[in-house]
């Protein structure tokens, strides 16, 4: 009796672990996610910003430049990391690579305007690998059968990769001797 | 900004790894960062580098034929811990987090952002797919991966799961576009060139060594300076062994021949050489292998030959030695090319993967009060699990 009594408490004890130890690295990959979702949305933003200047800067088509500005717009009207977001962002993506390849010299030029969105571009790409990252990091644990079981993971909704197509835009021309 | 950089390899033991992080301290120094560096050390008497913090000496474990120089232990984990709360740092920076050692320690004992280089080559790949279970509890705390070349970043992806951004490595151009040649180098009886561990298989010196008799059939006179440490047994007639050489050698080593070969037979992710030579000025004849053909750009920079095959490789370099028209034209393409590479621009490209990791972290760097070998041991208990 006494024996089965400890085992009971042992297996409890190990299982009460496992939930702490688990609820407490879910924890902390759901704020590196949220962090991380964060800092996309703004990256986003700010390179939907970078690209309305290059629809002002007039060195573009008239047809190129309210196609821009169109998507920019619609960019701008939808927040959150949704697809609606996802569809948005890649119709601006869509835009800003068409202008590279109809326009090269625009991309291929250093002038301040190209680089802010080539800049921004990356940088908005390289948050978004961070983040799916941490969905990816966050659906690791999650998707265990003990975890969902037990719902460890709270009620912190159930992370989505964000999605779109962001293909590198061509650098703006950079000499090593010019910088030095 | 305040950066601070992890060394998996002890710092006095010449490697990729270990110059590749001390060019970007360089680099990042030059652009008026404060960085700080902590290594395995092995000499006590080893001169390092002001920014160098030594975390201790490395444990030689035997692995595929060679050896690896790894570190992890108590004593390394206070002087980690210790570095980095007084380091203050805005961003992590850890080289290789695949290899148990001192990269691996810091990712599990520090929280906030936090960014790491994967170095790693194919041949790794295997062990990675084995160690995503374990590993997965340190890299789930990165911020952010970064991969040398999109052949690593496949390996990532693949092995790992999880992506990365691509970062080349970088090379300091104008330490080899100003070698002045070596005294009587390269002559006229045409040139070639070899740099890399002799006794390594895979850099594919047999290859080249095999295609010698070859060209001297059309090149009598043909020369061969192989530049690089390792056990050598007897040379054919023309090849000059130097090797262990110092940076500064190394540059006048490939300034003083007519064409750069890099018959490698694989296990290269990113080919530094290749832009070594370009940044010489050296002509190049490489192996077809995946890395290479991306950074000459499928051939437009170099000579581009069939993997191994001596007879190729023969065919390849004689089409340089002929001609010095075509040795010019790729010269000259080559200077303008690997500037994208030089560390003056990939370090900005370093800064701005940083800036996004600190844009998606909260706080500062600094010694997490709850190590990764709590977490190590409720991985241990959910191992039990059915």
């Amino acid at each position: 009796m006494l024996a089965r009594i400890v085992g009971i408490a042992a297996v409890l004890a190990v299982v009460a672990l496992y939930c702490y130890y688990t609820a407490k690295r879910l924890d902390r990959l759901h704020r590196r996610m949220d962090s991380a979702a964060a800092a996309l949305d703004a990256h986003l933003v700010k390179r939907a910003v970078a690209a309305a200047a290059l629809a002002r800067h007039g060195g573009l088509s008239p047809a190129l430049a309210r196609a821009l500005a169109g998507a920019v717009e619609a960019a701008e009207a939808v927040t959150g990391l949704n697809h609606d977001r996802e569809v948005v962002e890649n119709a601006l993506s869509r835009i800003l690579a068409n202008i590279a390849e109809h326009e090269p010299q625009l991309f291929l030029s250093p002038s301040p305007v190209a680089v802010d969105v080539h800049d921004d571009a990356l940088r908005a790409t390289i948050a978004r690998r961070f983040y799916n990252d941490t969905v990816r990091d966050a659906l690791v644990v999650r998707d265990r059968r003990a975890v969902r079981w037990l719902g460890l993971a709270g009620r912190a909704a159930h992370p989505a990769y964000f999605e779109m197509d962001d293909e590198e835009l061509p650098a703006p021309k950079i000499s090593v001797a010019s910088r030095a | 900004m305040r950066i601070g950089l992890v060394s998996p390899y002890p710092w006095d033991v010449p490697g990729g790894v270990v110059a590749h992080i001390a060019d970007l301290a360089e680099a990042l120094i030059g652009r008026g960062h404060h960085v700080q560096a902590i290594s395995p050390v092995d000499d006590d008497d080893a001169v390092l580098p002001p920014y160098v913090t030594r975390a201790g000496r490395s444990l030689p474990i035997p692995y595929n034929g060679s050896v690896s120089r790894l570190l992890i232990g108590p004593v390394s984990q206070q002087r980690l811990r210790r570095w980095l709360h007084d380091g203050r740092f805005d961003v992590l920076h850890v080289h290789s987090p695949e290899t148990f050692s001192l990269s691996l320690l810091a990712m599990g004992n520090a929280r906030g952002p936090i960014v790491a280089t994967f170095h790693a080559s194919q041949a790794r790949s295997r062990i990675l797919a084995i160690l995503q279970n374990p590993l997965q509890v340190y890299l789930e705390r990165l911020s952010g991966r970064i991969a040398v070349s999109p052949a690593a970043r496949k390996t990532i992806v693949e092995h790992l799961g999880g992506d990365a951004v691509v970062v080349p490595n970088g090379v300091n151009v104008s330490r080899f576009s100003d070698a002045r040649p070596f005294a009587g180098w390269p002559g006229d009886g045409g040139t070639l060139g070899f740099v890399g561990r002799v006794d390594e298989p895979r850099k594919g010196l047999r290859v080249l060594l095999d295609a010698v008799p070859i060209l001297r059939r059309e090149f009598p006179g043909l020369r061969v300076l192989v530049a690089g440490p390792g056990e050598i047994g007897n040379l054919p007639q023309g090849v000059t062994a130097l090797g262990r050489v110092s940076d500064e050698d190394k540059a006048r080593a490939l300034a003083s021949i007519d064409a750069f070969v890099a018959p490698n037979t694989g296990g290269e992710s990113f080919g530094i050489v290749l832009l070594e030579a370009m940044a010489a000025g050296a002509p190049i004849v490489a192996s077809e292998l995946e890395p290479f053909a991306r950074v000459l750009d499928d051939g437009a920079l170099g000579v581009l030959t069939a993997v191994g095959d001596p007879t190729a490789l023969a065919a390849g370099c004689a089409e340089l030695l002929r001609s010095r028209e075509r040795r010019e034209q790729l010269a000259v393409a080559g200077r303008r090319a690997v500037n994208r590479y030089d560390w003056s621009v990939v370090a900005g490209e370093i800064l701005r993967v940083y800036e996004t990791a600190i844009a998606a972290s909260t706080g500062k760097v600094e010694e997490d009060p709850e190590p990764v070998d709590e977490v190590v041991l409720e991985e241990q208990i959910s191992s039990l699990q059915p």
